[in-house]
This record gives structure tokens, sequence and C-alpha cells, in this order.
């Protein structure tokens, strides 16, 4: 079964390094997705496990063959890793008509007419495209090239395959139908999914396993819930979810119980490590999540509300604490004037704890506030 | 009654309140005047009696109406073969010659350039490009300083039977053959940055999903690559097919010491003979040529198949190793441009210190041609070395001058109709001038000289008669399908929205176009008015015709010289020349990235990133 693993594996232009020593492993049947800001190595690394990209070390097996090897100097061509790639600009050839784009394919795999046939037959349907089969690229709509291009890849069958960020040419509408399709697809072909984004939604939604990268470090390579829980570093936490982290700057010291003593914006608090630690360092930002940040009468935070972004299911609320804007999400249809005093409080036991120096994540727990 | 003539008069009103509107309609009158008419007054001069040969033949007054012209030309008999099926035959396989060589050439080294890891990249990438920088002439005389002989022609020795003894046969160096390979090797660097400009922007993405979908390269390179890159190998085709068709100088040089005529150096053997209105139909066909093969060329790419480029993020390409093979072809490839770009170079310097053209030995040297005085020069025919000769310097004076008034005049008017033609897009006002503008690239250029000799021997218009004034417009409106394309293409890239942010402030239109359009792509603009300099430079077989004596310009008084036999003064304003050409080239690309080689459009150069 169809199991790919990267050891060691760098890629260098010159004096760049794209990707820095990279080593994953990606189960049979994953939904893996490599997310990260633009330039940060994913896509190079997905051209690389595809044979479209050459690593400068490492190796590189799918399905217990190694395709890749420095050492040994193997580099098996794209053609023969067994493969579907789905890239951003759909790669329509625009001199064939739908029909010639699928079955192009299946005639290089030496497929007989009737197979061909059939098997297009079964694309067109299967993605409601039965009626462009005559039709030209260019006389398509985007989200009907996109279909194409996913009919093309997967008419014959790949075990594995590769996306590169192929929603990012539609509408907000069509991406969000394109993302239920996509999830229900996987479930239905039994492949591998190696999908490239810097959508953390996108990550978020449809992912088994997320692969977060930057400057061609792997940060965190979890399931997408663990991500959001439980980030590795600030990078991570901050990346990870929308509205974004709360980051509040705090003074911490590691008391006698195995909790800790923190000072932030004239409050103290206590902050108690699901697991325990040893050291915690004097420097530290507190992690929030919005929704952890919870708007109460019996909160004992007092702000005041600097904007309000009702939007029927849920509110966003900006909080001004001593200077410091943090986001609130409050569920149900609510509204806050501007500058109304309300109270706050910190819930949960997914709060994070960040080293400021390092930006490693030291402790995950809750926060106890004082009586005011 | 009272409310339709104010209603006209408003919108009257607001058709000029545009400039736009103004410009395209001063531009629209213009070019009629300077297209159209000449256009439509040589159409008539074929049925016309001229004086001379015609009106002893006819016997009917000069300027009265008549079919003789194509009854004669047309008609049975030996006169029509010779002077118009024959010459047509040759400028048909010249332009296919031409253009398969200049393609199989030009694809070739363009494929290796973008899509191979051949060695030695940069340097044939520069040097590929020198045969189409210079004058397609210079190669003509290239040709025959290399391989004219004893037993060809005029009988000069040239280069290789002066070093080696050997003798080419006389098919080799006159006639359709050399014809087609000079013309192939100057055409050869055009059809490779069409095509190697289409190679380096398809997107790579293309080959890559069919290689991942298993084809093989080959398989790739015949479903993928080649039908994709085809509209722009076609349109490469044509573009060359018709220059090649219409290509005077070129026969001139290699064609006449055998007789040997293309439809163009037959006309202006008509117009020598007194045969002008048959002359004039001969220019009527070319032009129609011309338009067919513009019209096929647009008609193909308008097709349903839309084969637009869509850029994606092509990334690292990879380049198709050519393993052992790479040393080899690569040193095949370079020695062969070196031999058509640097050596040519030296081949016109060594000409020109020749006492005796075609004695190549030791004591023959001599620097009279460039620094002589006195008796030697003298007995040259000339007062002194081109160095300290009042008659050149006086040429070169007028060539320049000429070049920078042309080009003044074409990169003005350019700039000004793509700035209105952009504005108006759709409109049928706007496709008129776009049009027109384009319509004198479809002339060729021996053809467009008759045209305006026309209209100069014409009692309205006798003032322009052998003056510099009609050089200027001949060349200015000769150059303008370029630089009005260069204008339209650089106006389309500014959006319309950073004119009418300023529009909205009540910012005049001049000032908008001065202080805020042209600013922002001054570098194309700039590149509009250098490249017709160079053009103009080189250009013979406009002026041929036009210039009031040989000794006016730098290119016409070269091919004086090469027909009275003076050789060595014939290669030396060929090198002064080039070595203007390759110096404007080399500022134009300092300064705005453009050059020559990359066409209109300033592409990306090819094979560098």
């Amino acid at each position: 079964m169809p199991k790919i693993e990267l050891l060691n594996v760098s890629k260098q232009w010159g004096d760049f390094i794209a990707v820095d020593n990279l080593n994953m492993v990606i189960e049979d049947r994953d939904f893996v997705i490599l997310l990260g800001p633009s330039g940060c190595g994913k896509t190079t690394t997905l051209r690389m496990i595809a044979g479209l990209e050459t690593p400068t070390t490492g190796k590189i097996t799918i399905d217990g063959v190694t395709v890749f090897d420095a050492e040994q100097n193997i580099n098996l061509s794209a053609a023969k890793r067994d493969i579907g790639f789905l890239f951003q600009n759909y790669a329509l050839w625009p001199h064939m008509t739908v029909f010639k784009n699928i079955s192009f394919g299946l005639e290089n795999l030496k497929w007989s007419k009737d197979e061909i046939n059939r098997r297009v037959g079964e694309m067109l349907a299967m993605l409601k495209i039965e009626n462009f089969a005559s039709r030209y690229p260019s006389e398509l709509s985007g989200g009907q090239q996109q279909r194409v291009a996913i009919a093309r890849t997967l008419a014959p069958r790949p075990k594995v395959l590769f996306m590169d960020e192929p929603l990012s040419n539609l509408d907000a509408k069509l991406r969000s139908e394109m993302r239920i399709e996509l999830k229900r697809l996987h479930a239905d072909t039994d492949a591998t999914f190696v999908y490239v984004t810097h959508d953390q939604l996108e990550a978020m939604t449809l992912a088994t396993r997320v692969c977060l990268m930057k400057d061609g470090v792997l940060q965190q390579y979890d399931p997408p819930l663990t991500v959001y829980r439980s980030p590795k570093n600030f990078f991570v936490a901050d990346f990870v979810g929308n509205p974004t982290m709360n980051f509040i700057p705090s003074d911490a010291t590691l008391l006698d119980d195995g909790s800790i003593q923190l000072e932030f914006a004239n409050l103290q608090a206590r902050f108690v490590p699901n697991t325990p630690v040893d050291v915690v360092p004097q420097k530290t930002i507190l992690g929030i999540r919005p929704e952890h940040l919870t708007i109460t009468e019996e909160g004992r935070i007092a702000t005041t509300v600097y904007s309000a972004l009702p939007s029927g299911m849920e509110t966003t609320v900006k909080v001004n604490l001593d200077g410091q804007l943090l986001s609130s999400v409050v569920f149900g249809a609510k509204d806050f004037p501007v500058d109304q005093a309300v109270n706050c409080t910190i819930e949960g036991d997914s709060i994070c704890l960040f080293d400021e120096l390092s930006s490693e994540c030291v402790a995950i727990g809750r926060v106890e506030l004082p009586n005011i | 009654m009272k409310h339709k003539t104010i209603k006209l008069k408003n919108s009257v009103k607001t058709f000029f309140s545009k400039p736009a509107n103004t410009m395209l309609v001063f531009f629209g009158l213009l070019l009629a005047l300077l297209t159209l008419y000449p256009l439509l007054s040589m159409l008539r001069e074929m049925f016309l009696v001229h004086s001379g040969i015609e009106k002893t033949l006819i016997r009917q007054p000069k300027g009265s109406y008549t079919l003789f012209h194509f009854i004669k030309l047309f008609g049975k008999g030996e006169w029509s073969v010779i002077n118009f099926w024959q010459p047509f035959f040759n400028s048909l396989s010249l332009g296919l010659g031409s253009a398969i060589v200049g393609i199989a050439l030009g694809g070739v080294v363009a494929w290796l350039m973008v899509r191979s890891n051949m060695r030695f990249k940069k340097l044939i990438g520069t040097l590929f490009l020198f045969p189409y920088l210079m004058p397609a002439w210079t190669m003509a005389l290239y040709w025959l300083n290399l391989f004219q002989n004893s037993r060809a022609g005029s009988g000069v020795v040239g280069l290789l039977e002066g070093l080696t003894g050997i003798c080419m046969p006389q098919r080799f160096v006159y006639g359709l053959w050399p014809c087609i390979a000079v013309n192939g090797l100057h055409f050869a660097p055009f059809a490779y940055i069409l095509i190697g400009g289409i190679l380096q922007n398809m997107d790579a993405t293309l080959e890559e999903s069919a290689t991942i979908l298993k084809a093989g390269r080959a398989k790739i390179l015949r479903c993928i690559t080649l039908p994709i890159i085809m509209p722009a190998v076609l349109s490469t085709f044509l573009l060359i097919f018709s220059s090649g068709f219409a290509s005077y100088t070129v026969p001139i040089f290699l064609g006449g010491a055998v007789r040997f005529f293309t439809l163009s150096s037959k006309m202006k053997g008509l117009f020598n003979a007194g045969y002008s209105g048959q002359a004039y139909i001969i220019g009527a066909t070319v032009i129609l040529m011309g338009s067919i093969i513009l019209f096929i060329n647009q008609r193909y790419t308008g097709k349903r198949r839309s084969f637009t480029t869509v850029t994606g993020k092509s990334g690292q390409v990879s380049m198709v190793d050519l393993k052992r093979a790479n040393t080899p072809i690569a040193l095949a490839l370079l020695l062969f441009v070196i031999f058509f770009s640097i050596v040519p170079l030296f081949v016109f310097a060594l000409q020109t210190l020749l006492r005796n053209a075609g004695v190549y030995e030791a004591g023959n040297l001599t620097l009279d041609f460039w620094i002589g005085r006195g008796e030697s020069a003298y007995r040259n025919g000339m007062i002194g070395g081109i160095l300290f000769n009042k008659t050149i310097f006086s040429a070169l004076k007028n060539s320049l001058l000429l070049s920078i008034c042309a080009a003044a005049f074409a990169g003005t008017a350019g700039l000004f109709i793509g700035y209105a033609v952009v504005r108006r897009r759709g409109t049928r006002l706007a496709r008129a001038v776009e049009n027109m503008a384009f319509f004198p690239y479809l002339i060729p250029s021996i053809a467009f000289a008759t045209i305006y000799l026309s209209i100069s021997s014409s009692e309205a218009f006798s003032f322009l008669y052998n003056s510099f004034f009609l050089l200027v417009i001949v060349a200015g409106v000769k150059y303008l399908p370029f630089a009005s394309r260069g204008g339209i293409n650089s106006m389309l890239q500014i959006s319309e929205e950073i004119e009418e942010a300023a529009l909205v402030v009540g910012i005049p239109w001049y000032k908008r176009l001065f202080r805020i359009l042209l600013p922002i792509q001054k570098t194309s603009i700039l590149s509009g008015y250098l490249l017709p300099v160079i053009t103009c430079m080189r250009e013979v077989d406009l002026f041929t015709l036009l210039v009031p004596s040989d000794h006016f310009l730098l290119t016409t008084m070269l091919l004086g010289f090469n027909q009275t036999g003076y050789d060595q003064y014939a290669n030396a304003i060929t090198l002064l020349v080039i070595v203007i050409v390759l110096l404007i080239n080399l500022l134009t690309e300092k300064l705005t990235g453009a050059s020559v080689a990359k066409g209109v459009d300033g592409g990306a150069p090819i094979g560098r990133k």
C-alpha cells in the first residue's frame, strides 16, 4: 500500500535553502496537507515527491520503492512513480477537447479503446461534465476546467494523488463546494492525497494530518485538531485559526506546587499546566484562542469593547485590555455597542504558554484568575 | 428641425471633448492621406499611359486610360513568362525556402536554448542574433566575399578560392539557392526569438502533467509541445515568407549576375526600362500577396481552440540532458554562429585592405581606402580614403539625420495613436486608425517607395520630388506599424483607472499623458523612438528609388559602389553601417532593455532569467 517516506530531504538553489532536512512519513490513505506562507517550501516538497523536482540530498520512498536516493544516485522520473498530479492552473491542454484531455493519459497506458471510453464516460459522469466532452478548455468556466483537471488526474486510478493549491483559482462559493467534493473523493477513491495550500481553513477542514512549514523547516506534523489545540510553537499557533489566537506578554514564575504565577496587564493569575513542567522562562507569552476568552458578567478581567463584528451565527468582539486588542467570540446573534465596558474570563484547559525567546510552547493548561 | 441641429451640434461637441477622439480623427485623416491616397493613386497608375516607351507603344497621349499593361504582362508569349511568371515563382520559392530554412534553424536553436542544458548558451544566444541585427544585404555581400570566384559571375576571386583554390559552382554563388541561404540565415534569429519566446512562456505544467500520465519525451513533443507552439510557428512562417517573397536587395546582390529576378527586382527593372504601368501591377501583386498572408495569419490564430498561454508558476523547467552530445553540439553551433556573426566583420575589414580586389597577398594590402590621400586615392575614383572623404561624411550625416527625423515622426505618431486607440478601443474609428497604421507593413519597401515616387512625380506634389522631406515621410510611415503596435501595447498595460484617478481631480489630458502615462511607460516609449533609428540606418530598398543621388545616403552609396565594382569602398561602408547599428542597438538595450532582436513587444530575453 502506498506509504510515502521522506528521509533527510533538502533542496538548495545556490545559497538559497528551499527545503531543509525534511523527515516525514505519509501513511496509506492519509490526506496530508502541506501548509505554510508562500515561499516556505511546500510546493517544492510536493514536486520533489512527485519527481518534478530533484532534491539536493536525501531519500524518498513510495510504497517501499526508493524513487530517489542522492547517495545511491537513484532518481525515478515522474512517469514511473505511479502518481496523479493536479496543478494549480489545471494545465489542461488547450488544443485538445475535454474528452481527449482525459483519454490522453489512458492511451499512454495502452488501455483498450472500450476501456478508455468507459472510463472517460465514468469520470465525466462522476464530475458532472458529460455535456462538455467535445468542448475545448478555453470554452469552459474556471470551475468546469477544475473538474476536467480532476477527471484527467483520477482517470488512470492513481494510488497517490498530489494537488498543488487546486482551489486557489476559484471563487469563494465554488471553493467551499469543491472542498466538500474533495473530501468525499478522498473517501471514495482509497488513494493517498498530498495537498499544498496556504489557506489554513482548507487545511483544517480537509486534512487527516497537517504538515506546517516555515522557511523550508518543518514546524509541526500532526492531525489538524492537535495542531489547533497544542501548537508546538508561536508560529504554528499564530498561523492556524481565524480569528487568530490572542497573545499577551506575561512574566512567569514557577511555584512549588507545579503551578505558574503569571503577571500581565496589571493582573495576577495562576497557570495550571496539564502535565507538570520542570522549568519556566521568566519572559513568556500567553496564548488564548478567541473562543476561550469569553465575555460574561462574572468575568474578572475588566475590558471595554473596541468594535464588534456580528455575523449572525457568532460575533467577534475586539476588546481593549490595558491598551492591547484581544479577540473574543460570542456565539449567537448578539451585538455590542462601542466603548461598552465588559468583563471577560479565560476558559478551558488548552491555554498555551510560549517562551518569548525561543517561541516554543512550554506548557498547555488552564488559567485561574483571582477574585476581584 | 432646430432641435435636431442642436442635438447634432451637441453630439459633435461631446465627441471632440474627448482628446482621444480628436487624435483619432487627426490621425485618421493623416493616415488616409499618407497610406490610402498613395495606394489608390498607385492602383490608378496601373491603367495609365506614361511618357516614354509606353506612349510610343500604345499610341495614346500620356495620362489616358488603358488596359495595355495588363494585356502585355499577362498575355500569351515569352514576355509574360520572363517578366511576370518567372519572377513570381522565384519570389514564391524564395519566400518558401527562406521560411523553411529560417524556421528549421531558428526552431532548433530555440529548443536547444530554452529546453536543453546545452553549454555556452549565453554566448550562442548573443551571437545568433547578429545576422538579424545586420541588414540582410550585408549577409549577401559576405556570401559574395566568401564564394565568388573566377568561374562565376564577375570573375572576382573570393576568399574561399583565394585561400584554398576551391571554385564553388555558379548556382552556389548566384541565384535562388544562395538567396534562400542568406535570407534563411537572416531570418533564423527572428524565428528563434518568436519560437523561443513561446517555448519560454509556455506553461511547463502542460508538459509535466503529460509526463505524469506516462507520455514519453517524443510523444510529449509531438502531441503537446508542437501543437501548442504551432500557431506561433505558422505565423513566423508567414511573416518570413512574406518578407522573403518581397525581398529586393538580396536578389539584387546575388541574382543580377545570372539574371535571377524576383518580383521586386523585376519591378525595378521594368521601371528602369520605362514600363512603369507593368511595374505598378507587379507592385500591386506583391501587396495583394502580403494582405492574403496577413489574412490567413489572423484567421488561423483566431480559431476556436484559443492558445493564449496561461502563465502559471512554471517554476524550474527540467532541462533535457544532452549528455555526451552536449559539447559537440554546443561547439558545432558556436562555430556556426561565429562564422555568421564575428567572421563577417573581419572579412569586410579584410576586403577593405586589398589594393586589388580578389588578390589575397601580403603585398596587396593597403590602408588607402581608409586613410589614403592624394594620388593613390584618386586612382580609385575618390577624393581620399573614407575617413577623409567629404562625400562619405555628408552621406553619414544625411543617414543619421534621416533616421532621427523618421524615428521622431514614427515614435511620436505611434505614441499618440497608441493612446487614442487604446482609450477608444472597440469603436469603429479606433479600429480603422489601428488598421491604417498597420497597413504599411503589408507593402514591401520597394513597392512603398514606388507609390511615393508616383506621387512625387505628379504635379500637385512636385515639391516632394528628390527632397529630404519625402524620405522622412516615407521612412516614418513605413516604420509606423511597429511604432504604433509598440504604443498600443504599452498603453494597454496601463489600466484606465490610473488615468481616471487624475481625471476626477481635474487634470487636463496633456498633463495626464505627459506626467502620468509617459513616465510609467518611459522605457518602452524610448525604445519606440530608438528602434526605428536602427531600422532606418540599414535601410536600402525604401530609399534607392527616392534619393536625389546615390551619394546621398550611406546605404545607397554602398549599393552604387557595389554595382560599379568598388568592392573595397562597399565593404568599408558596410562595416561602418554594421558598427553604427550595433552601437545604437547596444545603447537602446542598455537604456531601455529593448532591442531590435526582441521585436516590438520587448519580450523577455530568451534563455536567461
